[in-house]
């Protein structure tokens, strides 16, 4: 697997687009995963998704091979998530198309199946709380379990502030949530009022 | 000094919370990696087919914009030259003269600057050299670093 992503690196650096389109093959779904925690609906992350790997495919010439090849492209697809964060106001997405994305892939049975898909909303929910900076720090932390320094530095933050920003995330997740278990609809309204400030 | 029902209070909270934490945690660690729909590799090639041609368009209109500038420069320059003869036909000879004296002025600064290097001896342009090389190294070094920097943040 190693020696395969290198070899078609090293193709791909060379102009070989078809050893590139392997990688795209091989990291599809991490980096759509990014995205699509990111921004929360299915038609943005395959967009981000698609961009992140045509940047990187433009920007190959200034990978650092000592770098890990799957950080280097998921610190590109989180600063391009962050950014269209900045350029486009967040859009309330309907159940149904979060719902279609879940049910391809969630557990088999139907009350697993709905419990998968609570869970998917409720965390899915959660993370539209947080500034889009605490957001990528929580889910390359949970999803991808890079360490530290790997995340701080495909945040471009240092190794103590991004501790602060993911001990802030945690605070505010925790808190969001618990409010939610005692009034609903109020922390509903403040997230969405957040999402159009 | 801290009130104390304050700093109870503000203990209380820091518990519920990290409870209520250790609940989300679980959640979050237990969420599935989500994937696209099938056929992605695919739209991405199309994509980057789509992407090259429009890069390859604004760069021939570039190209042909490039060219017909020079071209209608070109045009002009020779439109006014002729248009001066005619109007004007000692003009010819005033060019002549104005190429004649700058190449004079040119061949008098490169002997100026060939007998600067004659004089300054051999050792100390080496010196000179070494210097700015290094700077220049340095510099370069500095510019890369920045340069993939940028590259992974964009």
């Amino acid at each position: 697997m190693q020696q395969d992503e290198r070899k078609w690196l090293d193709a791909a650096r060379q102009g070989d687009s078809q050893a590139f389109s392997r990688l795209v093959g091989m990291y599809a779904k991490p980096v759509y995963n990014l995205c699509y925690r990111m921004l929360g609906n299915p038609q943005d992350a395959e967009d981000a998704a698609q961009e992140t790997f045509l940047r990187a495919y433009r920007a190959l010439d200034r990978y650092d091979p000592q770098r890990k090849f799957a950080t280097w492209l998921l610190s590109i697809a989180a600063n391009y998530c962050i950014d269209q964060h900045r350029r486009v106001r967040p859009q309330l997405v309907s159940l149904e198309e979060t719902t279609q994305v879940e049910l391809r892939q969630s557990e088999p049975g139907p009350e697993r199946q709905t419990l998968a898909l609570e869970t998917h909303h409720e965390v899915q929910h959660l993370l539209s709380s947080l500034p889009a900076r605490d957001r990528a720090a929580v889910i390359l932390y949970y999803w991808y379990a890079y360490s530290y320094a790997e995340i701080a530095r495909a945040l471009s933050v240092s190794e103590s502030a991004l501790k602060a920003r993911l001990h802030r995330a945690r605070r505010s997740l925790a808190a969001t949530w618990r409010q939610e278990q005692m009034n609903p609809l109020s922390v509903q309204r403040s997230i969405y009022e957040k999402s159009i400030s | 000094m801290k009130n104390p029902s304050l700093k109870h209070l503000s203990n209380l909270e820091t518990r519920l919370l990290d409870q209520a934490w250790q609940k989300l945690e679980g959640e979050f660690r237990g969420a599935p990696m989500l994937a696209p729909e099938a056929g992605f590799v695919q739209r991405w090639e199309a994509r980057r087919q789509q992407a090259q041609q429009r890069q390859q368009r604004v760069r021939n209109n570039w190209l042909v914009a490039a060219n017909g500038f020079a071209i209608l420069l070109f045009l002009a320059v020779v439109t006014a030259l002729a248009w001066g003869l005619l109007v004007q036909p000692t003009l010819f000879t005033t060019i002549v003269g104005t190429i004649m004296a700058f190449a004079v002025f040119s061949l008098t600064i490169f002997q100026v600057a060939l007998s600067v290097l004659t004089e300054v001896p051999f050792a100390i342009w080496c010196l000179t050299f070494a210097i700015g090389a290094s700077l220049l190294s340095l510099w370069a070094d500095l510019f890369n670093q920045v340069h993939i920097e940028k590259g992974v943040n964009q």
